[in-house]
């Protein structure tokens, strides 16, 4: 079977997905907290979220470094871009594992910023209406892949807009980063959705990636910082 | 319009006023922390329950005083609200 992805960047994708798993880890333990502390629903759904998106991350980083740690012992046959049918199944099980992962965390947290759940269904039915339009309209987004990309942009766009506006509101270093946090993991997908254009757009999409979880770390090591009140 | 307090923010109150006054009356704790007297009476149960306050006899009157316990849990919901109005969620 061929490979499509360059033998690089499942190296490179382990590392950046690893740390962002990371970053996801301390937002799941903080979110956690804050649902320890107030017991509502929407701190659960918003704990949850981050839980999924940890794990999707965690299942990209484990099946990038799997594929890379087999490429790297069959480096004969890879070089003709050949791979055992087993390795290619567990890097697709651990692409989709991310894709649903992803969109079920993106999801809960757009979920946890929606006051009544009748709102819900407006940017839902709006997302899918999208999803199927953009679907049949390109031919090159028949796959899975270009179709998480669009599902995650409409969803991240309304977590980027929510968190604009509480930036706006309180005007801090926490709410800014956290802000530029998703505008940056919103650049990620829409990077990889453009990614048939440019193979420039792999690299870039992944260091916005890196930036967006290195800001939400950044926002938990100012947030940990001692001050006396 | 002012917002109604979570348990956690009441909880919080109750003890910045004990630790502030390094030892406190309950009737301080009510008139600082604006409860009622019956509210006030559940709140410091469950604080001395966690171990957060303790008790201290002074001339035949009942104080409250802060524990370890308590200023570290001060410590941690601060930094738990800083990450709740980072995400613009309520606490």
């Amino acid at each position: 079977m061929a490979i499509l992805i360059p033998f690089w960047y499942y190296q490179f994708g382990s590392v950046i997905y690893m740390l962002a798993a990371f970053v996801g880890v301390l937002l799941s333990y903080y979110s956690y907290k804050l649902y320890e502390l107030g017991s509502t629903r929407t701190q659960l759904l918003f704990h949850s979220g981050f839980v999924f998106i940890t794990a999707g991350l965690f299942a990209m980083a484990l099946g990038n470094l799997y594929g890379y740690i087999n490429f790297t012992s069959c480096q004969p046959i890879c070089e003709f871009n050949q791979v055992d049918l087993t390795t290619y199944a567990v890097i697709k099980f651990a692409n989709y594992g991310y894709y649903a992962a992803s969109i079920i965390g993106y999801g809960l947290i757009a979920l946890s910023y929606m006051k009544t759940r009748r709102k819900l269904l407006l940017p839902l039915v709006s997302s899918l209406g999208i999803d199927t339009s953009t679907f049949v309209m390109f031919p090159f987004m028949n796959s899975y892949f270009q179709l998480f990309q669009v599902i995650a942009i409409l969803i991240l766009s309304y977590i980027c807009m929510k968190t604009i506006h509480n930036y706006n509101t309180r005007k801090n270093k926490y709410s800014l980063h956290v802000m530029l946090g998703f505008v940056f993991i919103a650049a990620f997908h829409l990077l990889m959705f453009l990614l048939p254009f440019s193979r420039a757009f792999f690299a870039l999409a992944h260091f916005s990636m890196l930036f967006g979880f290195g800001s939400l770390l950044y926002m938990l090591i100012q947030v940990n910082k001692h001050e006396r009140t | 319009m002012s917002e109604r307090r979570s348990k956690a923010h009441v909880l919080i109150d109750i003890l910045k006023v004990i630790r502030d006054n390094g030892r406190a009356k309950p009737t301080h704790i009510l008139y600082k922390a604006n409860l009622s007297h019956k509210l006030m009476k559940q709140y410091l149960e469950m604080l001395m329950q966690n171990e957060f306050i303790e008790t201290v006899d002074s001339q035949g009157h009942v104080n409250y005083k802060i524990t370890k316990k308590g200023l570290k849990f001060i410590e941690e919901f601060k930094k738990i609200e800083k990450f709740s109005e980072a995400f613009g969620l309520p606490l």
